[in-house]
């Protein structure tokens, strides 16, 4: 329910409020090695990337974690999948198969999956489900009349359900003409229909929060569609304007994962709580060793569907 | 230790039956001539003795000397000293009605309930403010509020603007128990913190205790604020009310039966929605945003020996979009009171109280929509018992029980069409307290207030009770082992504590006292909140199976000192408060509609101290006082901080408040306040890393509260000019009124509410398909952001009138 927040922050900033730059002195930290481990199954080319925590102000090229040992095991068919670093672009570790595109998968819906990594002395490891993913029934685009939080026009609407049975988890993704929205605000999940476990919402419609998650959010004024060289996707829609979206089955600690990235990086203002680390699901096989691991790793499949918006 | 306390206690209390003696009573009620309103602690003295008796809540005072002829002396703060000459051959009733002090300007004497109360009186820790020295404050936006005004007082602070309710003594904000005319209210504030929920038109008498809390207070950790309202005008008509920025407010009083009985009815509302509709768009003119309270009492004298009250109070503040959005919250209570007097020396009351607290929100409207609302409402009868037994002894005693209804959520979604329920069960619990004190004087130099407070918490059914097994604290939410269904008023667990109050004064001279206190509190009933500013949809939570009840053991010492005939008092006041089981939450804990939400929570071991220094001048065309706080306030719990102390989110080092007035002439006077706190503490990342083109913040060494922020400072002033008082044609006028023009902040700073780490540099990146990692040549820089709820001068304006 973390999301409630926001509208709460909103509504506080409505009174005399402002938020200047602020130089905040801290204290430096240890880098640890960073996992970024989402793994389409049926992507051409899957990819692990791994790479250094940055202290935080200084947040430009995190350095590239090279000549690691990274590879995948599917336990339920014995498999190994050993990914080999690129080595145009350091840091980013792939494998593919292409000679059949079956063969270019790792795993079936129900398959075990765990990582390996070893990185100098120190193995990490981690697990993933390959879970089923729901598919799109369609996209559509909705015409709202204006209120006080929206322009009126045009806004997308996503037309899917959870599948009938508990525990199927979801993220949302989506690309507005091609520009995929990153923003941790936009982080669109859902855990069977709505937003978290045992809501009993199982196997209905997403709820509209979710259905209407898809549209980009934007917080920043100066993000407008004036400079075509900065184009930046926004809403409400224009005549001839995109939106592709893709649902990815996730697990449970993703969509923990997730949330807790949402509410991190959103934390703030009058409502804040006290800034919590993320929690990882890569652990270091030796409990003693120092050296820990933050990132995530998770196996999805994904189903995709897409519309524009015509005269 | 118990017993030990129990033993001192009784031995103390049977004591004093050994030397009563046969003597004669007075007794009676001190009264505003005015109004008939009751005066609360006017002091009843018997001049060239030490011998005296201050009046209780109702105005009643008892007073027992041996025979022979008296000089009796009663005073109180702003009204003249009444003497009476008295043959005591038989028990007497003195009922007194005094006048109100006629303002002199070349030398105003305010006088004190006793001029030098504050080194005579047991009390120590205790602070307070008169509803006229709340009015001649600044206020934000010319609304006088009590809450604001005593965050200026030692030993209180707040955790920045719009933050709702106040930390007393490095304690949480529900660790206060705050009492309208005895009804517990929940939440205090209106707009989420910038104003209180009580109206200063309404307000009669506002007392805070931080320490040596007496024995018929209970179950919070960190004080009572007592507030009391008006018993409505027993004489004549009276309209009171104003006009600001922010509220309108009329308040309407007059007798039923003259001297008899009375009533009072006071509101207020924001307009700032009606005022801003002519200008809103047409598509958000059905948004609402308002907030309003009303306090109404009646009190009937039905002869000299019994007295009813029923007072209520409703207030609501509420927020919508249309049907998109809706969001609403208030408290309601009500108190219906008997006063009833035995005899000269035995005072009953019996209190039966009612209060709830309730929020709704919800979203969306027809086949999409989500509603949650919230409620904790509370039936309350405490009958108490005020014994005079003789000068040397005031003894309290009586019982409380409170019946709790938590709801913590009533709530579900339709999703095109389809309906869900994700309602949790309710929470029962059943709150009782027996209690006994004895304020006694042991000779000329010493007085001792010393009582047991015996709690009973007792958690019960309907409902179901969980149990969790154990992981590594804060390694996530703990796992559900097994459920117990309960039926009605069955007790799933019960909690009991004795509660030992002490406290003592030691007279050093007529000027000077040392005072020391002790008292031990359990608090049955926490809120569960997270955030830096509690919120309205903050849940309050009972103990149960799995949380313990929240237990502080206070020891306060203290130095009193009145300076050239009482005109300055001071003191200094040193306290060390240590608590158990105060409520710590699991990183990312899910605290809202939670069915498992005890998993989510740890208990934390809290520890405070600190040194209060307060200095006030009384007296003369310039007064008020500096306080000044030196403060620590810490937490440890396991999973949390490597299982080391750290500052708690109230941890303020150095708190100074500089209030003062001055009277220009008899029209015009003004008043400043500069405050000065100590930024709290906050936890930031020291690094960060990228997931899936997240950018997301670390702190690796899991330290909380590395980091703070800057201090908080302010200056306020403020300036009333009365109407004239004669008319042209030199007639004086019945009515009266005034301007308030205040300034707030007026040096135009933006104090930090919090600072906090943000992103917003990271704009979406053209051209870009896939997440990942920063393009080559892409840059991105998170900053360092100032959050400043008031971030600028704001002037005010109010216009005011009694008739």
């Amino acid at each position: 329910m973390k999301h409630l927040f926001y509208i709460l922050i909103a509504i506080a900033l409505l009174s005399t409020a402002c938020e200047d730059p602020y130089d905040i002195d801290i204290e430096k930290g240890e880098s640890q090695l960073v996992v970024d481990a989402f793994i389409n199954n049926d992507a051409a080319i899957k990819e692990i990337i791994l790479t250094e925590t940055v202290d935080f102000f200084d947040a430009n090229q995190p350095p590239a974690v090279r000549n690691a040992e990274v590879a995948i095991f599917n336990l339920n068919s014995g498999l190994v999948y050993n990914f080999t670093e690129n080595q145009t672009k350091p840091g980013h570790y792939q494998w593919s198969d292409s000679t059949l595109p079956i063969l270019n998968r790792i795993g079936d819906v129900g398959d075990t999956l765990n990582l390996a990594i070893v990185n100098g002395t120190d193995t990490f490891i981690s697990a993933s489900v390959l879970k089923r993913t729901t598919a799109i029934d369609s996209v559509i685009f909705v015409f709202e009349e204006g209120n006080s939080f929206t322009d009126e026009g045009y806004y997308a609407e996503l037309k899917a359900s959870d599948l009938p049975g508990t525990g199927d988890i979801y993220w949302i993704r989506s690309w507005v003409n091609g520009i995929y929205l990153s923003k941790a605000v936009e982080i669109n999940v859902a855990y069977d229909a709505s937003f978290t476990p045992g809501a009993s919402s199982d196997g209905i419609p997403f709820i509209l929060p979710i259905r209407t998650g898809i549209n980009p959010i934007n917080d920043d004024e100066d993000e407008e569609r004036s400079d075509p060289d900065q184009y930046v996707p926004e809403t409400p829609y224009e005549i001839g304007d995109s939106i592709y979206v893709e649902i990815w089955s996730i697990n449970e600690s993703t969509i923990f994962f997730l949330q807790q990235i949402q509410a991190e990086v959103n934390n703030g203002g009058l409502f804040a709580t006290p800034p919590t680390n993320v929690r990882t699901n890569i652990f270091n096989i030796n409990p003693n060793s120092e050296k820990a691991a933050v990132g995530h790793f998770c196996v999805s499949e994904v189903s995709s569907g897409g519309a524009k918006l015509n005269p | 230790m118990r017993k030990l306390n129990s033993f001192l206690f009784f031995s103390l209390f049977t004591l004093q039956f050994l030397f009563a003696q046969e003597k004669f009573t007075l007794s009676g009620n001190i009264k505003d001539a005015a109004n008939g309103e009751d005066l609360i602690g006017a002091a009843v003295t018997v001049n060239g003795t030490s011998t005296g008796a201050v009046t209780n809540f109702y105005g009643f005072y008892s007073l027992t000397l041996r025979e022979g002829s008296y000089t009796i002396k009663i005073s109180y703060l702003g009204y003249e000293t009444v003497s009476r000459q008295l043959e005591l051959n038989s028990d007497l009733k003195l009922d007194v009605e005094m006048q109100q002090e006629e303002e002199q300007l070349e030398e105003v004497v305010v006088t004190a309930e006793r001029e030098d109360a504050n080194v005579t009186s047991t009390e120590m820790s205790v602070n307070k403010l008169d509803i006229r020295t709340i009015e001649k404050m600044p206020a934000l936006l010319g609304e006088v509020d009590v809450i604001r005004s005593i965050q200026l007082l030692p030993g209180v602070s707040t955790v920045g603007e719009g933050a709702s309710g106040f930390n007393v003594r490095g304690g949480s904000v529900d660790q206060n128990l705050i009492l309208l005319d005895e009804a517990p209210v929940y939440n205090s504030s209106h707009l989420f913190g910038f104003f209180s929920v009580f109206n200063p038109d309404a307000v009669k008498d506002v007392k805070l205790i931080k320490g040596g809390i007496p024995a018929q207070y209970g179950g919070r950790l960190s004080s009572v604020l007592d507030i009391r309202n008006k018993e409505g005008n027993l004489k004549q008509f009276g309209a009171t009310g104003g006009v600001g920025l922010i509220f309108s407010r009329l308040t309407v009083e007059a007798p039923i039966v003259k001297d008899k009985a009375s009533f009072i009815i006071a509101g207020r509302r924001s307009y700032a929605d009606v005022l801003a509709k002519p200008f809103l768009n047409e598509d958000i003119s059905d948004s609402q945003f308002y907030f309003y309270d009303l306090s109404a009492k009646v009190n009937y004298k039905i002869n000299d020996k019994n007295r009813v009250f029923l007072s209520g109070y409703f207030g609501r503040d509420v927020f919508s979009a249309g049907e998109d959005f809706r969001f609403n919250w208030g408290n309601a209570t009500g108190t219906l009171r008997w006063n009833h007097i035995f005899d000269d020396k035995l005072f009953f009351n019996l209190s039966l109280i009612y209060s709830d607290y309730d929020y709704e929100l919800g979203f969306g409207s027809g086949p999409d929509q989500f509603n949650w609302n919230s409620r904790l409402f509370n039936y309350s009868i405490k009958p108490e018992f005020d014994w005079f037994l003789n000068n040397n002894n005031h003894i309290t005693f009586g019982a409380q029980s409170i019946l709790y209804d938590f709801e913590p959520a009533n709530a579900g979604g339709i999703s095109e069409g389809i309906n869900t329920d994700i309602s949790l069960d309710n929470k029962y619990g059943l709150e009782t307290a027996l209690f006994i004190a004895n304020e006694q004087k042991v000779g000329s130099r010493i007085a001792l207030n010393y009582g047991l407070r015996y709690s009973l918490f007792d958690y019960m059914g309907p409902g179901t009770a969980y149990d969790f097994g154990y992981i590594e604290p804060n390694a996530g939410s703990k796992p559900v082992t097994g459920s117990e269904e309960y039926g009605r008023w069955e007790t799933i667990q019960i909690y009991d504590n004795f509660e030992p109050r002490f406290s003592v004064r030691y007279e050093l001279n007529a000027s000077s006292s040392v005072k020391a206190s002790y008292n031990r509190m359990a608090q049955y009933v926490q809120l569960v909140s997270n955030t830096t500013a509690s919120i309205p949809l903050d849940v309050w939570n009972p103990s149960t199976n799995n949380i313990e009840p929240a237990i502080a053991d206070q020891w306060a010492l203290g130095y009193f000192k009145n300076f050239k005939e009482n005109a300055y008092e001071s003191s200094v006041e040193i306290y060390y408060k240590e608590s158990q089981n105060l409520l710590e939450f699991i990183d990312n804990a899910d605290l809202l509609i939670n069915q498992f939400l005890e998993a989510d929570l740890l208990p934390a071991r809290g520890r405070a101290y600190g040194a209060e220094f307060f200095l006030k001048k009384k007296l003369g065309r310039i007064n008020g006082w500096l306080s000044y706080t030196l403060a620590r306030s810490e937490r440890r719990t396991q999973g949390v901080n490597n299982f080391e102390w750290y500052p708690s989110r109230f941890d303020q080092t150095h708190n100074i408040s500089l209030v003062g007035f001055y009277d220009f002439s008899k029209r015009v006077s003004a008043s400043a306040n500069f405050t000065y706190i100590t930024g709290t503490p906050a936890t930031f990342a020291t690094n960060g890393y990228y997931v899936q083109g997240f950018y997301v913040p670390h702190n690796p060494q899991g330290k909380r509260n590395n980091y703070r922020n800057p201090a908080y400072h302010r200056l306020d002033l403020s300036l009333t000019i009365n109407g004239k008082e004669v008319k042209k044609n030199g007639k004086e006028r019945k009515n009266r009124d005034y301007l308030v023009i205040s300034i707030y902040n007026v040096y135009n700073r933006a104090n930090a509410f919090s600072i906090f780490q943000e992103q917003f540099d990271f704009e979406r990146r053209k051209l870009q398909t896939q997440p990942g990692q920063l393009l080559p040549g892409e840059t991105f820089t998170p900053q360092g952001t100032k959050y400043s709820v008031i971030a600028r001068i704001i002037p005010s304006i109010s216009y005011n009138f009694e008739f």
